[in-house]
């Protein structure tokens, strides 16, 4: 683990006393003790941050939180998504009690803080220990929720590259752009949702679920995905009525409406034949309904027909399809989605084990996205 | 000329010095901030040129935008044996950790807060054509350590020359703290303890002091003089008398006389006074009488309990340091963290284990009780704590295999 203090006052003991009594390791934690250091340093991943609030005497002599080097690193370290400790907690550790101050960082994405007792406040023996506990359960807290989080924001930042650098993306269409600009707006509103703090009111009384909502959150996406697989142009018309036909970038088709006959493409045979659900045209039955007149189509027929209009092979194919049947199983019995008969009658809402599962299935279902941006275009 | 070496622009502002004053004083005093104004060697020929005085604040070298190849110390080492084979050229150390004044020809000591407050008078002074490091020492009063010593030879000559000695009664033991100094009070007790021998006033100095004469014999009562060390006009007894409260040995709830041969009226305004104002803390006359009284006088040893009560009343400000690199208000979060994890204090890399026997780091201790060991059931919340911690961090990557199963 690497941890890093950033704090003037680094060296006359602060370093030393906060790896005893709190990380519990000697020699782990590495010091910046000024903003210019500081901003060296954090250019490479940490496990935490301690963050001192004013770092220099000219911080004592400005009035605004905005102007000191604290509340500028921590600008820096959130800047953006992408920025390397995005996703490391921070621990504002300050000799302040002005709430307002802490109100500020706490604003603009710390974890946690703790005040330096200051022979000025009274603190007396019950919220001295307190003030130290508090800081080691966070600090516990914040190890664990800082390896799930840069897992996860690892994933979200892989997605967000590929989306970028995808071709089909790399393109001046508005329309393009437009579903590109959502996919990285979902990843990073699923992410807010998954790692959102709750407090105990919501988590016990009002039962928050963010594992849940995160993962219809990213599973939306996949809306977006399907579209900018899509040929546009020849499978909407400018009142985005869909045409009979729906094809893919790549020239293949998922709905293809040829000699009176309708086609749907889901994957091909062991001799590289499509396999091929055909309808007679003008066939009343529910299925043609389902693909000819509804003009909303099922996600899921839009997921399987882009992986078998993507894949290099049957092996691929039958590979990501059959990731990607376990998860829409998983979120089809959602409670939120649909839920099943067995989780009506029989289970809560919310168990821990719910959470745990819906946080791996958040995971399993980045890598599932990850893996759709890395499909074959060419 | 005037060089002023502080690294601290607010410090000087909190005690009234902003640039717009100093700026009235411009050619006279030249201010330094920062090391780099002065690299160069014609910087530093200038500054050490005879006739020049150097105002340094202690610290100075140890800010990290400061930092220089030599170790602060062996700085203000040659800073002084520059002034001692330099006459004409003068230095004033400073700083906040200094709570007492000391003037040795051309080189003088003082704290922090002295040197602002006095700092006008002596510019004053200095363009007027009287260049007397005495005004930056004692202000308005240049000559009140001369008054205060002919005073105190008055004050023992009377002494002598009003009563005789007098004997203790054999069950009593009595310690009277004297001074180093020859014009110390004369032995008008037979059969009380002469000791300590007192002239250091930095705080580790009393400390040691109360820790090597207070430790092994239990007195009765205990007499300290108001006025020792350089400057008398400190009234270091009233300091030695909290400390001594504020000291663990076996003697630090024992009676204190503090015996003065200045008037009260004169320490009203002492940061120490209060000292004055707690059970079992008396000033007494300079006389043969006031002793006599006062050994005779009932009074018994406060409790621990008391103790904690009594030395609330004191109420000592943070001294004004608070800035520095070692400032007391950082160092006493560190102690305190160090305290509730149940770590040895002394175990603590960086912690400046001097603080522990400056006179407001023990007060604090003392007036919380914080020299009682935590709870029990505190020191086995944090041996949880830290049983639990290896555990979480050799997790490493989450395995999300395990929650699957």
């Amino acid at each position: 683990m690497r941890y890093l203090l950033i704090d003037d006052m680094s060296h006359h003991g602060w370093k030393s006393i906060l790896e005893m009594a709190v990380i519990k390791e000697s020699n782990s934690l590495e010091v910046a003790v000024n903003y210019e250091e500081a901003l060296e340093k954090i250019q490479s991943a940490w496990d935490i941050i301690f963050l001192d609030m004013r770092l220099s005497e000219k911080d004592f002599s400005v009035d605004n939180y905005n102007s000191y080097s604290g509340f500028r690193l921590l600008k820096e370290i959130r800047k953006n998504f992408d920025s390397i400790n995005f996703c490391t907690p921070i621990i504002l550790i300050t000799a302040s009690n002005k709430i307002w101050n802490i109100d500020a960082f706490q604003e603009n994405g710390i974890d946690g803080f703790y005040i330096k007792e200051h022979p000025d406040y009274k603190f007396d023996k019950e919220t001295s220990r307190n003030n130290l506990e508090n800081l080691q359960n966070v600090f516990k807290t914040l190890i664990i929720n800082g390896q799930k989080k840069r897992e996860v924001w690892t994933l979200c930042n892989s997605i967000i590259q590929n989306v970028n650098s995808n071709a089909y993306f790399k393109t001046q269409e508005k329309t393009y752009l437009n579903i590109k600009n959502r996919i990285i707006d979902k990843i990073k509103l699923g992410y807010y949702q998954l790692f959102q703090n709750q407090t105990d009111l919501e988590k016990d009384i009002l039962l928050s679920y963010n594992e849940s909502l995160s993962f219809i959150i990213f599973w939306s996406i996949l809306e977006e995905i399907s579209k900018g697989f899509t040929k546009i142009s020849e499978t909407w018309d400018s009142k985005f009525e869909r045409s009979l036909n729906w094809k893919f970038k790549n020239g293949e088709y998922f709905i293809l409406f040829e000699n009176n006959e309708m086609f749907i493409n889901f994957g091909k045979n062991d001799n590289g034949d499509y396999i091929k659900k055909s309808f007679v045209f003008s066939d009343e039955s529910n299925e043609y309904k389902k693909y000819s007149k509804n003009p909303i189509i099922n996600l899921s027929d839009q997921v399987y027909s882009l992986l078998a209009a993507y894949s290099k092979n049957n092996e691929e194919f039958r590979q990501i399809s059959s990731q990607f049947k376990i998860l829409n199983r998983y979120r089809n019995e959602t409670d939120f989605i649909h839920g099943s008969v067995s989780n009506i009658l029989t289970r809560n809402l919310l168990t821990p084990q719910a959470v745990k599962i819906a946080f791996i299935k958040n995971i399993e279902f980045l890598k599932f996205l990850d893996t759709v941006l890395n499909l074959n275009i060419k | 000329m005037i060089y002023l070496f502080d690294d601290k622009k607010n410090r000087q502002v909190s005690y009234g010095w902003t640039a717009e004053k100093f700026g009235t004083y411009n050619n006279y005093v030249t201010i330094i901030y920062k090391y780099d104004e002065i690299r160069d060697d014609v910087s530093r020929k200038k500054i050490f040129s005879p006739e020049n005085l150097i105002l340094f604040h202690e610290s100075f070298f140890d800010a990290d935008f400061n930092r220089h190849f030599k170790e602060t110390i062996d700085i203000r080492r040659e800073l002084y044996e520059f002034a001692q084979d330099n006459p004409t050229f003068s230095i004033v150390f400073f700083s906040g950790s200094k709570s007492s004044r000391m003037l040795k020809k051309n080189i003088a000591y003082l704290p922090v807060s002295i040197l602002y407050q006095n700092l006008e008078i002596f510019l004053d002074n200095s363009i007027n054509g009287v260049f007397d490091l005495k005004y930056l020492l004692y202000g308005n009063s240049p000559n009140i350590e001369k008054n205060l010593v002919e005073k105190l030879l008055h004050s023992n000559s009377s002494l002598l020359n009003s009563h005789s000695p007098f004997s203790l009664n054999d069950n009593l033991k009595v310690l009277i703290a004297t001074t180093a100094s020859s014009d110390r009070l004369p032995r008008i007790v037979i059969g009380a303890d002469y000791k300590m021998s007192l002239s250091g006033e930095r705080d580790l100095d009393i400390h040691n002091l109360i820790m090597s004469n207070l430790n092994d014999q239990e007195y009765d009562k205990i007499f300290i003089p108001l006025c020792f060390g350089y400057s008398l006009s400190d009234f270091n007894g009233l300091r030695l008398a909290a400390h001594i409260r504020c000291t663990s040995s076996i003697n630090q709830c024992k009676p204190i006389f503090i015996y003065s041969f200045i008037e009260l009226e004169e320490i009203i305004n002492h940061d120490y006074f209060n000292v004055l104002k707690t059970e079992n803390v008396k000033l007494i006359n300079y006389s043969i009488e006031a002793f006599n009284e006062a050994i005779i006088s009932k009074s018994t040893s406060l409790t621990f309990n008391q103790l904690s009560f009594e030395m609330s009343k004191l109420d000592l400000q943070v001294p004004k340091d608070y800035e520095d690199n070692h400032s007391v208000a950082n160092e006493w979060g560190v102690y305190q963290m160090a305290r509730n994890a149940n770590i040895d204090i002394s175990e603590v890399t960086g912690f400046d284990k001097d603080k522990l026997t400056s006179i407001y780091f023990k007060w604090l201790i003392t007036k919380n009780r914080l020299d009682l060991p935590i709870s029990s059931d505190q020191k086995k919340a944090q041996k949880s704590y830290a049983e639990l911690l290896p555990g979480i961090k050799v997790l490493g990557k989450i395995d999300l295999s395990k929650f699957t199963k």
